[in-house]
């Protein structure tokens, strides 16, 4: 039935040129951004959010998913060219991917981790198709305790490996919840915080706030240190040997599995991902391998697990209403934006464009293929434009795309100054990711708690009578604990 | 100045946070589920967590490198903002993203002035044209 789906959203997709179109820029969009240092897919997916707004929801969000999967192979380009990675995770990549650019085979590297990056992500794309419905019909049994302990569980998981400090971590998260009680109150209609100020009335817009932590921070923590880049010859061939693609079919599927289900613990992000299968690879080759010396494998498997981990951050994302890393967070903001409100009512409401959306992810893998092969000699060239021209126009983009969400002067002055609040966060070692994902959740979270306590008449102890959400909260409490223990060994072992 | 900038971070934290659930009080209906639970546990939870990374021994143990330059740069996207009402954006546009560019090390007037005006007017055209939602023209308006 689920196949059936599929060939129905894949036929909706490529029956319009439109939503084609969309993809293929948003994913060399993406390529581009992910091949910048120091900006992500998030940042890519922030700045283009504000454009997706007069289309077609189907059309914005494939676009939005465009960016993500070709930031994330796009931050394999700088990594393998420039041993800077241009996205966290593509730090793996650079292991094995600069000492193979450093004995002139930097075409054969990024033609590996282009065709890798197609195969962690049709994987990935695959079993979201399979897992996603099935979480979705299990969260259709969900009430507000549940909810509320699903949260809860998302911004646990995510504080316990955004960082090396729980608290801080804890911190940013309860600062983004707090941003979200600004405004009306989602349950009495009161106004809260608002200090008189009418634009404060709907609350702060996600757009600004994002385009602020993640935009206008970068730019501002570049004014500090711009990059130099070395300059390359031209001329290059950015693509894989045969042999080269025998050699590493399985590395390739392995690590792609273990991306989607990395990828689909909230928190644990593309970058665990990578580094997850790069230490498996490690395990399995044994003492004796040439990794870290230019080995392909080195470079398929963390690619494979990164872009197969974008699927799988879609997964907990679409089925639960819960984002699994800052990207899509962004991701769930546009659906709302749109108009949809993802979780497990969302895939009886709206099955066709869920299906749609499926079968966009999967051939976006095959746009990213296609343009990582033919556009990555370009990509090299552009990733070295002048960063003094570049970054102020990123920041340009950054004021002119939160105007254009509601027209409004005000929320200019709200990117400025989250992107000053991001930047002197940045600079005291308190993480953006937690923040932002309070900031998405928080009204989530607000409504379930409230709900609860309205059910129970204030007895908290509907968290704990009720199985899953008993489970949820204890799995939130372990991921705590886990973080409190590894934190005391850390500091043990310095010591 | 790492250990300064840290704690002042963290004190102004905690001073907002501690007034944010004072404020909460008055979001309340006098029931256990009213308008200033969620605020209250969060503004209470960043009073915590900050109080204790204050108090932290690793708290200021490294060294934050802090140039005037992001300064400067936040200092003229303020004015930006402040001008583009009164002077109009088809003239603040253009000089903030010049001086910004300037600021950034270019050198190259002519590719400055290119930049800088194509910029501002592809914005333009594009919100006003497509999204009829051009931004503030002040002194200009008579024209555009």
């Amino acid at each position: 039935m689920e196949s059936l789906n599929i060939v129905q959203g894949m036929i909706t997709v490529v029956s319009d040129p439109i939503t084609l179109l969309f993809i293929v820029l948003g994913v060399i969009a993406g390529v581009f951004v992910g091949a910048l240092p120091g900006l992500t897919a998030t940042t890519g997916c922030a700045l283009l959010l504000p454009f997706t707004f007069g289309h077609e929801p189907l059309q914005g969000i494939l676009m939005l998913v465009g960016v993500f999967c070709g930031g994330i192979y796009g931050g394999s380009l700088s990594a393998i060219l420039l041993r800077t990675p241009g996205t966290p995770a593509a730090a793996a990549t650079m292991i094995d991917g600069f000492p193979m650019s450093e004995k002139g085979e930097a075409g054969r590297a990024i033609g590996l981790a282009t065709v890798a990056s197609f195969v962690g992500g049709t994987v990935g794309a695959l079993i979201m198709t399979m897992l996603a419905p099935q979480l979705a019909k299990l969260g259709l049994a969900f009430g507000p305790p549940e909810f509320f302990a699903l949260t809860l569980f998302g911004l646990a998981m995510i504080v316990a490996v955004s960082g090396d400090s729980l608290v801080r971590g804890v911190l940013a998260a309860s600062i983004g919840m707090w941003i979200t009680t600004i405004g009306f109150d989602p349950i009495a209609g009161s106004a809260r915080y608002t200090f008189g100020m009418r634009n404060l009335l709907g609350g702060v817009e996600l757009i600004p706030i994002l385009v602020g932590l993640f935009g206008v921070t970068q730019v501002l923590l570049r004014a500090e240190k711009l990059l130099v880049f070395p300059k390359r010859k031209s001329g290059e061939r950015y693509l894989p040997t045969f042999a080269d693609l025998v050699l590493t079919r399985w590395t390739a599927v392995k690590s792609a599995v273990i991306g989607v289900f990395v990828g689909s613990v909230p928190g644990a992000g593309c970058d665990i991902a990578a580094f997850a299968a790069y230490s498996e690879l490690k395990r399995s080759e044994g003492g004796d391998s040439d990794l870290g010396t230019g080995n392909p494998k080195g470079i398929v498997a963390p690619e494979a697990a990164n872009n197969a981990a974008t699927a799988g951050a879609l997964i907990p994302m679409l089925s639960l209403g819960v984002p699994g890393d800052a990207v899509t967070a962004v991701l769930l903001g546009a659906l709302t934006i749109h108009g949809f409100e993802p979780g497990p009512v969302f895939f009886t409401s709206n099955l066709d464009l869920i299906y749609a959306l499926f079968a966009g992810v999967i051939l976006a893998q095959v746009v990213l293929l296609v343009v990582g092969l033919s556009l990555t000699g370009l990509f090299a060239r552009l990733i070295q434009i002048d960063q003094r021209i570049m970054i102020p126009m990123i920041l340009f983009l950054c004021m002119i795309g939160s105007y254009s969400v509601r027209y409004s002067l005000f929320d200019m002055y709200v990117a400025l100054i989250f992107g000053c609040v991001g930047f002197l966060f940045e600079k005291v070692r308190i993480p953006l990711s937690p923040l932002l994902l309070g900031v998405v959740l928080g009204t989530l979270s607000e409504q379930n708690l409230r709900r609860s306590l309205i059910i129970s008449h204030g007895d908290l102890m509907i968290f704990l009578q009720r199985p899953v959400s008993l489970a949820l909260t204890l799995g939130a409490i372990a991921a705590i604990v886990f973080m409190l223990v590894r934190a005391r060994r850390s500091s043990a072992m310095t010591e | 100045m790492g250990a300064l900038l840290e704690k002042t971070v963290l004190v102004i934290l905690i001073l907002l946070a501690a007034t944010v659930f004072h404020m909460a009080g008055d979001f309340s209906d006098g029931t256990p589920s009213g308008g200033h639970v969620f605020p209250r546990l969060a503004s209470g939870t960043v009073f915590a967590m900050a109080t204790i990374a204050l108090f932290q021994p690793q708290t200021g143990g490294y060294e934050v490198e802090m140039t005037l330059k992001p300064f400067v740069v936040v200092g003229l996207t303020l004015a930006f903002l402040l001008l583009m009402p009164s002077v109009g954006y088809p003239l603040v546009a253009p000089l903030w993203i010049g001086a910004t560019m300037w600021i950034f090390g270019l050198r190259n007037f002519a590719a400055i002035v290119l930049i800088a005006c194509g910029l501002s007017a592809i914005a333009w055209i594009l919100l006003s044209r497509l999204a009829f939602a051009p931004p503030p023209a002040g002194v200009f308006d008579v024209f555009l």
